[in-house]
């Protein structure tokens, strides 16, 4: 089920609180019920045969914690169960979202033509295995308890807010407030106007961004223009960012509607002005667990410089390999690596003392670069869509099209810049101090105009014929 | 914004938000059908565990949510409107247009199916050498009103396309009648060849195109006279689209203007109806109201008028014909409707049976373009 | 939950009955409960992964050779002729330029109820747009047949309708079975 659908906003949701709040909010362990079976629920309606999985990984997790600190209380180091935990998530997560890579790959460098099937990859395998596995770690390292609790430590993995595309939230963030949290309608308030405005995120903005970028991706080559490439990775830049921290927002509001506090995920990437920066806004939730998980245990940056150097390529292959099962996004991922020991031991004092214009503009043109590897597997194609940006590809540079999708999109293009700048939310909390009514009129406004976008979606004309 | 009050408020508003819709769908009854969509809606799916399991329920489950949600149409409109403030053009294929126009995107014909579509024609007239067969693509608005598009934006060119078939049709021995002159000529006049909100020609295209086919088919032309029936249509580009552009569309009959007009018998074969009246008024009060034209989604339907004439001929069609048949009753003894996205008899059988004399094939470029249902008609069966 | 009471109280009644004596070679209770545990776990994750994979998988194989296979081994000539695109969308109701193929064979009979139908899709997610279509057909075709065709509305509620990989495989016959099993072996 996604967020962003009728059958979640106007049915899920509203069943799922009013059950929720119905139970007194004494009955903690009542509420928290409501809520696994809900999440359970939430998860089977979209993969009604992965959802034993999930609870299966649950049960291998809560058990591996428990062994882990068995073993240690024996007088071991836990690490035998540490690594059955760490070996049987990784081989899961392998098993589905890696399986074919691996096997195209073998099968270009043998040459051989192997034949397999590959699988459907389990909506949030990746968000959920990664939660699962901090867990254990954050165990064995003692930083905190394990869960005795089954049932508690499935709520911790499969509460819906956050299961299918993040924040990735560590056990020990959401301890505390599994046994014991409170609620309010301030809460709830704070919750829900974040939910409204990270929809209006995803669908009134990401959505439109998405369809720009496909109308002009499928664009014959003899309507391709410089300037519509770039407008069209520059809607790209964008969908991503609205798309993802959009879910965010709705997952925190979500969150948050129901006593829970998750850490933030996003903070306005695109104002950075270095990539070591954006790298500290951006999907920060990901990027903290490969910090804190596997980097720091490589040495981190407490060790000789080209043994750092390699552990950054190491951390950032395998964040790039994270996002997907395909050389062009380890490619990206180490594209970022490389940049950022760039910065560290080439550039970075240079690029400080440019002006902030034009730290900027350096920051947003390698972060565009990057999308283009993102958005497009293959690499070949890729490496085409750059070489028509940078005026290589023997397009024109602008033409009949361009003036389209300008017309068009302008209005789009500059309203998706100006949110992803913190200007958006100072100007709207100064008029929530001075009118607050006008200011919860505007959250409404984004509510209806998100709901009227999304039933146009499923607007389905059939002209012709009536089977 | 940081005291508590506020966010009760914000609380309070998403609750009455999200309330106010869930109590409006649970007491509103689902409707079974769009009139604006043309299709009908979703109901409410039974359960069952094998059918969860294979997540064939939670997708008639989210199609019921979304088919059912009180005021989609009014919805739509917000939609749209805020695409246009946007600066959007287009919604679904269609153009928002200047001076009102909405104007359907150009079909690109595929070219395996296009073909087919000519073996099949040239196959199906050397079956029938000796009956003369004629064949009227119409151009559509986007073709022909495509000064009205905006500026910014270039459609496919219908015209290479028209051409080129028309080249392929004429050597499998059909003729070809193109009216494409004719419409520009009148369009560039001022004349309404087209509905601003619909993709059908208008009722003076579909004549300035019968002065046209009528000799290459061997008619006199007759006169009739123009009766508007209807000032407030809004057609299918007005649905599909979303778009709200300022004008309505009048409908408008031809009614004869000469001495003599025989009264015509219709039968429709799969209602078993007969009826000598060829436009429903009633239908004017329905939201497509080109169907009072009638003749809309029946598989065959046959006309007889006694008229001297004895040539029987058989129209294989889409709905552009609708308005363009009345022209040609009183030169044919029968004709024969036939539409192949329903009629599944053997063609063949019934030029045989009927006694066919004369075949008019009558499309326009874009449903033509984009459909295979005329091969699989006119293919031979083993 | 349980299963950690029972560690529990093994190792309690161990250390009162033993000399608490857990020796590098002997495991404790405890670590023989976690290790049987553990390869369940294993088992169970083995055969979940095997089955998932086994119901999804589908040799790629051409529709034809199913059709070939089909004439070879089976009698479904005699019963049923090949039909083409039209019958297909004039019955199933389904536009043959949807699929990537399909073979579809019907009774000659007017009043039999027999037909095959086997569709490959080009993505796994247009298999349930052909499944609602043959539900659509079944239930149509009973409806038809209901008062006076008992014999037909039995084969009908007995038909087979099965999925594997991007083959969609739908049968109304006296006994199914026999073309089921040879789409089976076919993929």
């Amino acid at each position: 089920m996604l967020f962003s659908s009728t059958i979640f906003i106007f049915y899920f949701l509203p069943i799922t609180l009013v059950i929720y709040y119905a139970i007194p909010e004494r009955y903690l362990r009542a509420r928290n019920g409501v809520l696994l079976a809900a999440s359970l629920i939430f998860y089977s309606w979209g993969e009604p045969v992965y959802v034993f999985l999930m609870i299966y990984s649950a049960f291998l997790n809560y058990f591996s914690a428990l062994q882990v600190r068995r073993e240690q209380h024996d007088g071991g180091t836990g690490k035998k169960n540490l690594l059955f935990a760490v070996v049987m998530n990784l081989f899961i997560l392998g098993f589905f979202k890696y399986y074919g890579f691996l096997m195209d790959t073998i099968n270009d460098i043998t040459g051989a033509n192997i034949k397999y099937t590959a699988l459907a990859l389990p909506i949030g395998i990746s968000f959920y295995t990664f939660q699962a596995m901090s867990y254990v770690i954050d165990v064995y390292r003692g930083t905190v308890g394990p869960q005795k609790n089954f049932f508690r430590f499935a709520l911790y993995l499969s509460l819906f807010p956050q299961l299918i595309a993040g924040p990735i939230v560590r056990y020990r963030d959401v301890a505390e407030e599994l046994e014991d949290r409170t609620h309010s309608l301030e809460d709830f308030g704070a919750g829900s106007m974040r939910f409204v405005f990270g929809l209006g995120k995803k669908i009134i903005l990401a959505n439109n961004l998405g369809a720009l970028y496909s109308s002009i991706t499928a664009l014959p080559d003899g309507q391709v223009s410089v300037l519509t490439y770039w407008i069209g990775i520059l809607a790209y830049t964008f969908q991503i960012y609205f798309d993802f921290s959009g879910y965010s927002d709705m997952a925190i509001g979500l969150g948050r509607m129901m006593g829970f506090h998750f850490m933030e995920n996003f903070n306005y990437p695109y104002i950075s002005k270095s990539i070591t920066e954006f790298w500290r806004r951006w999907h920060m939730s990901l990027s903290s667990w490969f910090r804190e998980y596997v980097y720091i245990p490589l040495g981190g940056n407490r060790v000789t410089v080209p043994r750092h150097i390699l552990n950054l390529l190491i951390v950032w292959s395998l964040t790039g390999l994270w996002h997907g099962a395909n050389w062009n996004f380890i490619m990206w991922g180490t594209y970022f690596g490389v940049l950022l020991i760039l910065e560290k031991y080439v550039y970075g004092k240079k690029i400080e003392k440019l002006p902030a214009w034009g730290q900027h503009l350096y920051t947003m043109v390698i972060v565009i670069i990057s999308w283009v590897f993102f958005s497009i597997t293959d690499i070949g194609q890729a490496l085409e869509y750059l070489k028509t940006m940078f005026f290589m590809g023997g397009h024109p540079v602008a033409n009949i099209k361009t003036l389209y999708f300008l017309r068009t999109s302008l209005v789009l293009l500059g309203a998706s810049a100006l949110c992803s700048t913190p200007v958006v939310l100072e100007k709207f909390k100064k008029l929530a101090d001075r009118y607050p009514r006008w200011s919860i009129a505007v959250m409404a406004g984004v509510f209806v105009l998100s709901v009227a976008y999304l039933v146009f979606g499923s607007y389905n004309p059939f002209l012709y014929f009536r089977f | 914004m940081d005291n508590k009050g506020y966010y009760k408020k914000a609380g309070i508003c998403f609750i009455v938000m999200v309330a106010a819709i869930v109590l409006l769908s649970l007491f509103s009854k689902d409707r079974s059908f769009s009139d604006t969509e043309n299709r009908a809606l979703q109901q409410f799916p039974g359960f069952s565990i094998s059918q969860y399991m294979e997540g064939r329920f939670e997708k008639r489950m989210e199609s019921y949510a979304d088919d059912q949600f009180p005021g989609r149409d009014l919805f739509v409109k917000i939609k749209s409107a805020a695409d246009v403030t946007a600066g959007g053009l287009e919604a679904n294929g269609v153009y928002k247009g200047r001076d009102g126009y909405l104007i359907e995107d150009v079909t690109k014909p595929d070219r395996k199916s296009l073909s087919r579509t000519e073996k099949a024609l040239a196959d199906f007239k050397a079956r029938h050498s000796n009956v003369d067969m004629y064949f009227l693509l119409a151009p559509t608005a986007g073709n022909i009103m495509s000064d009205k598009l905006p500026r910014s934006v270039r459609v496919a060119d219908q015209d290479a396309y028209m051409d080129q078939f028309f080249k392929s049709v004429q050597a499998g021995g059909i003729n070809t009648i193109d009216v494409r002159s004719e419409l520009r000529k009148a369009a560039d006049k001022g004349t309404q060849v087209y509905y601003r909100t619909d993709h059908h020609w208008t009722t003076t295209g579909a004549y300035l195109a019968y002065q046209k086919a009528a000799p290459t088919m061997g008619l006199t032309p007759r006169k009739y006279r123009k009766a508007v029936v209807s000032k407030d249509f809004r057609g299918t580009l007005a649905s599909k689209s979303g778009f709200s552009n300022g004008k309505n569309d009048a409908i408008s009959l031809y009614l004869p203007d000469y001495d003599g007009y025989k009264q015509s018998v219709i039968f429709y074969d799969d209602t078993q109806t007969r009826t000598t009246k060829f436009y429903r008024f009633g239908n004017l009060k329905k939201k497509d109201q080109y169907t009072v034209f009638g003749g809309s989604n029946h598989p065959k339907y046959t006309i007889k008028t006694p008229v001297e004439s004895k040539e029987r001929l058989l129209i294989v069609k889409d709905s552009y014909a609708n308005c363009f048949i009345p022209f040609l009753t009183q030169d044919y003894f029968e004709i024969v409707v036939v539409d192949p996205r329903y009629y599944f008899e053997n063609i063949d059988d019934l030029m045989d049976s009927e006694g066919i004399t004369k075949v008019l094939f009558l499309y326009n470029s874009d449903t033509f373009f984009g459909d295979d249902s005329l091969a699989l008609a006119l293919e031979q069966v083993e | 939950m349980n299963i950690k009471n029972n560690i529990n109280t093994k190792t309690e009644t161990d250390t009162n009955n033993t000399n608490g004596n857990s020796s590098t070679v002997e495991m404790t209770t405890a670590e023989r409960g976690a290790l049987v545990i553990k390869i369940v776990l294993v088992a169970v994750l083995l055969l979940f992964l095997f089955f998932v994979y086994r119901g999804n998988s589908a040799k790629d194989v051409p529709v034809k050779d199913i059709e070939t296979a089909l004439v070879k081994q089976t009698n479904i000539e005699k019963i049923m002729e090949p039909c083409g695109d039209r019958d297909l969308l004039q019955f199933m109701g389904l536009d043959y330029r949807d699929y990537d193929s399909y073979v579809y064979y019907k009774t000659s009979e007017a009043l039999g109820v027999d037909e095959l139908l086997i569709v490959k899709v080009k993505n796994r997610s247009d298999l349930t747009g052909v499944e609602d279509a043959v539900d659509k057909r079944i239930s149509s075709q009973i409806t038809k047949f209901d008062s006076y065709g008992p014999s037909q509305v039995r084969e009908l509620n007995n038909a087979i309708i099965e999925k594997k990989g991007k083959y969609l495989f739908y049968c109304t016959a006296k006994s199914p079975e026999k073309y089921e099993e040879v789409f089976r072996d076919a993929i």
